[in-house]
């Protein structure tokens, strides 16, 4: 398996957002132009998240979908208020390759095998976001509202229910710089056979190899990627010399 | 060259459509096909691929394209299945027992096997190794990765169609097959990057030289 580094893009609908502990957010650029951006720098894969969707009933905008579509080559995923399989379809149509689901794939489960009937399950991203580094219950709308929902026992069912892959996120690791929560990763990879993308606080090169070797098969990272000047393919190169297999370029 | 791209009302439409815009010359035309009975014949059809085998089938028979398709492509239509479009192209799959494929290349469908290296569904970029000595697509031999995302693959009963394999832990999966005008492959061109490009040029150009 080759491991991938993703940088996540967090929008309101049509400027890039960064924030804090899934908070404060602040305007930082056009969405569109940092996508391009990055698709001109040979990145793995890119997963845009819409931070305002949910509060607002929507989804990500398909206007700005559309615009990411038209000037991407290579894959990226999509997520922030999908609630219903009509809306999942809308982004698939508009060129996303896989969804994500966060509060909605907590609150009805269902959703999740019902875009994977049609879509497959490869097509499904279960957002699971933990609230600290100990508490073990699931937290949904952007981490504002505890669930009773044990995360591993929800966890370990994501497989038969049709996810394709988790997301795995630390509010209070979000946008802060300061290391990610490698025992979480690793707990969490043991459990599942699923793809576990790791994100949240991904601060040097030696957070994301140390991710991979708690079992991630991605790691995703905002902060590192907007406000440092690593790079994308930086830590890809990085992950190679250390004897981690990840893409070859052309 | 008229060019079509099925729409089953599952796949992603506007990155294929895309890709292969970039690649034709000014008196080619791309038609989206939705429905069998009142398309002319594409010299190229291109399946795009997400969703399920059996949801992939049912969206084919709705719009009245399996008997079309399988015509098309005994008058001669290049056929060419991206991802889960690549697994139609077969008999059957594991995926979804019972459901009959469109039977183009004498194939099964199989669940990707299970290693200890690997992750299912797989998803990522991989390497392509070339097996067969067709003389078409050159960036199939060259150096670089293709992006993937599925959990089962395209397996030939007649081992001369295998065009590419790809490493999967300890095991192989093919991850590209030509049988005849038929070509499938597992990953998504459209999707990766500029080795994909290249790729979706060479496609065209098979068609071109061969029509």
């Amino acid at each position: 398996m080759k491991v991938r580094v993703i940088p996540t893009i967090l929008t309101d609908g049509l400027t890039v957002v960064k924030g804090k502990n899934f908070d404060n957010w602040r305007t930082v650029g056009s969405a569109e132009a940092t996508a391009r951006l990055y698709a001109n720098r040979d990145v793995d894969e890119l997963l845009f998240l819409d931070v305002m969707a949910r509060k607002h009933h929507s989804i990500i905008d398909l206007n700005l979908l559309n615009h990411f579509t038209s000037v991407l080559d290579i894959p990226f995923s999509v997520g922030g208020g999908i609630s219903t399989l009509e809306e999942a379809k809308s982004c698939f149509r508009n060129g996303a390759e896989k969804i994500v689901l966060g509060t909605a794939a907590v609150l009805n489960p269902r959703l999740i095998s019902q875009i994977a009937d049609i879509f497959g399950n490869q097509a499904v991203i279960v957002s699971i976001d933990f609230e600290c580094d100990t508490g073990n219950r699931i937290r949904i709308e952007s981490g504002t509202t505890e669930t009773e929902i044990e995360s591993y026992e929800f966890i370990s069912r994501l497989e038969s229910l049709g996810a394709g892959e988790i997301l795995l996120q630390s509010i209070q690791r979000d946008g802060t710089l300061s290391g990610m929560d490698f025992k979480r990763i690793s707990q969490v990879s043991t459990l599942t056979r699923l793809p576990v993308i790791a994100s949240g606080g991904a601060a040097s090169f030696g957070d994301c190899l140390e991710a991979v070797l708690s079992g991630a098969a991605a790691v995703a990272a905002g902060a590192l990627f907007q406000f440092t000047e690593v790079t994308p393919k930086q830590v890809r190169m990085y992950l190679a010399e250390q004897g981690i297999g990840t893409r070859a370029l052309g | 060259m008229l060019i079509g791209i099925l729409d089953l009302g599952i796949n992603n439409l506007t990155s294929v459509q895309k890709g292969f815009s970039a690649a034709l010359e000014s008196n080619d035309k791309i038609v989206v096909i939705d429905e069998g009975e009142k398309e002319e014949r594409p010299d190229l059809l291109i399946m795009p691929g997400l969703g399920k085998f059996a949801a992939g089938m049912m969206a084919l028979h709705e719009r009245n394209l399996v008997e079309k398709i399988r015509i098309w492509s005994l008058q001669g239509t290049k056929v060419v299945g991206i991802c889960l479009g690549m697994q139609l192209l077969g008999a059957q799959s594991e995926e979804s027992p019972g459901v009959e494929g469109l039977n183009l290349i004498n194939s099964t469908v199989r669940r990707l096997p299970i290693e200890v290296s690997e992750r299912i569904p797989h998803i990522g970029w991989a390497e392509v190794i070339k097996s067969s000595h067709s003389k078409h697509f050159p960036s199939l031999k060259s150096q670089g990765d293709f992006y993937f995302v599925h959990s089962f693959h395209l397996l030939p009963t007649n081992e001369t169609e295998i065009l590419t394999t790809t490493p999967f832990g300890k095991s192989i999966f093919v991850s590209s097959v030509l049988s005849g005008n038929i070509l499938g492959v597992q990953f998504h061109p459209e999707k990766s990057g500029a080795k994909g490009k290249s790729l979706i040029s060479e496609i065209v150009q098979w068609v071109r030289d061969e029509s």
